[in-house]
């Protein structure tokens, strides 16, 4: 009855229309209340899920395990960057405590008008009953015995022997070791020699001296030692025992013995000047 | 050989407690590292490399301390006569003994270097101060000195089987 040509082109028609339908009816309530609807829910989302977890896992594993690979490269190499910052920094800051120290030291020789010779401690008594160090100059420096060591604190001790290039320094602080001072704010005299503990003693001051504790113990230079006017210590505290002619003063010295690393020797001008100095 | 090996290790001793130790700021308390080293000698060595041995080492401490010349040789003399005559009817080397041989080495030590100078007429120390020192000395010493006489002892093994395998040598080519 009909041609194929006009089914074909009938139901190309109605496909069409249907379509049209279709998407109009749809339109109107875009949420589908029907099971096909969330076909896709159901099939797909899951898979999409897995894959994308799976990716996402793959993504972690390759952030988290094979970068940790180059993270931990780049964490030795900025760990040893860091070690080696450190020691500079160390280094450097040891470089400003000396440089500091030594500045000290040098404003210290401008300002007394004695000659003096700078010179390293290397080595510290092996006793603890005596106190004395060693000094990287001896007689080759010009440096003999008796001669005074100082710092820009104050007196340190007393050379008491040299060999070529060392010298051995006896301390205030031993007891075999003597230093004539002065009170400075009342000038009363005595001899300070070294006590157990790292500190001194000021003996022979008369009992009617007046003494405090707080005053700053300087050098009289009246020994023959030292020169005049250093200062030795600060006295800690006075004793005045009723039956006794003199006082106990007990001295704290200004010079730190445990920290001293850089010395002076004093050059005695009285002593004819060394080569070294000619 | 052996004489010059341990007179090394005796200057080495010294410079690491007169320089090492006190330069990086480790406190020793006074531990005189040289004691059991000179019990050693007094233990292991012959008189022939003993004696000259303790007298080298105890010159070498005298001439860097502060102390009167002498008080270190006479101290180091004394520890070791005493252990050498002690080891004729005593075994002090042994594992009680040897400790309390550090102890007593330690004691004969401190009383030349503070009794003798208190009997020439120096001051005494305070005695609470003396006797931590003395006791902390003691101590140190009887824990590392048996340790160190046990290194000496396996060095000086090392050296007469280096010794023994030399003149074997020189006897071979002769």
């Amino acid at each position: 009855m009909f041609s194929k040509k006009t089914l074909l082109v009938v139901g190309v028609i109605l496909v069409i229309a249907l379509n049209i339908i279709g998407l109009s009816l749809s339109s109107r309530k875009p949420v589908p209340d029907y099971g096909l609807g969330r076909f896709g829910l159901v099939i797909v989302a899951p898979i999409q899920a897995t894959v994308t977890y799976g990716l996402d896992f793959i993504g972690d594993i390759w952030r988290h395990y094979f970068a940790l690979v180059a993270a931990a490269r780049e964490n030795d190499r900025l760990q040893k960057a860091l070690e080696q910052a450190t020691a500079r920094l160390n280094a450097c800051s040891e470089i400003e405590r000396a440089n500091r120290r030594l500045r000290s030291l040098i404003r210290f020789q401008q300002a007394i008008e004695l000659k003096v010779l700078p010179a390293e401690v290397v080595g510290k008594d092996p006793s603890p009953w005596f106190k004395s160090v060693i000094i990287d100059k001896g007689r080759a420096d010009g440096v003999v015995e008796g001669m005074p060591v100082v710092i820009p604190e104050g007196i340190a001790g007393q050379v008491v022997a040299a060999a070529r290039h060392h010298a051995k320094v006896l301390l205030i602080i031993d007891a075999n070791n003597a230093v004539d001072a002065l009170v400075q704010r009342s000038r009363a005299r005595g001899i300070v020699t070294g006590a157990s503990d790292n500190r001194c003693v000021f003996k022979y001051v008369l009992r009617q001296d007046d003494v405090q504790a707080g005053d700053i113990l300087i050098s009289s230079g009246l020994d023959g030692v030292y020169p005049k006017g250093l200062p030795v210590g600060r006295v800690a505290a006075v004793d005045r025992p009723s039956a006794a002619i003199f006082q106990e003063v007990a001295v704290t010295p200004v010079v730190d013995f445990q920290t001293l690393e850089e010395v002076l020797v004093v050059i005695d001008p009285r002593r004819p000047e060394p080569e070294v100095f000619q | 050989m052996t004489l010059l090996v341990f007179l090394l290790m005796g200057m080495s001793l010294i410079v690491l407690q007169t320089s090492v130790l006190p330069m990086v700021g480790i406190w020793t308390g006074g531990l005189d590292l040289l004691v059991p080293m000179v019990l050693f000698f007094g233990l292991q060595l012959r008189l022939r490399d003993g004696l000259p041995a303790v007298l080298f080492i105890g010159l070498a401490v005298d001439s860097l301390s502060g102390a009167p010349p002498g008080y270190y040789v006479t101290a180091y003399f004394w520890i070791w006569a005493l252990v050498y005559w002690l080891i004729g009817f005593l075994q002090v080397a042994g594992t009680f003994m040897l400790p309390l041989a550090m102890a007593g080495a330690v004691l004969v030590e401190n009383l030349v270097l503070v009794a003798i100078p208190v009997l020439l007429g120096k001051e005494a120390p305070a005695l609470r101060q003396a006797l931590e020192t003395v006791v902390w000395q003691a101590a140190w010493t009887m824990l590392i000195g048996p340790l160190m006489v046990a290194g000496l002892s396996v060095l000086q093994r090392r050296l007469a089987h280096y010794q023994r395998q030399a003149q074997a040598r020189r006897a071979v080519r002769e």
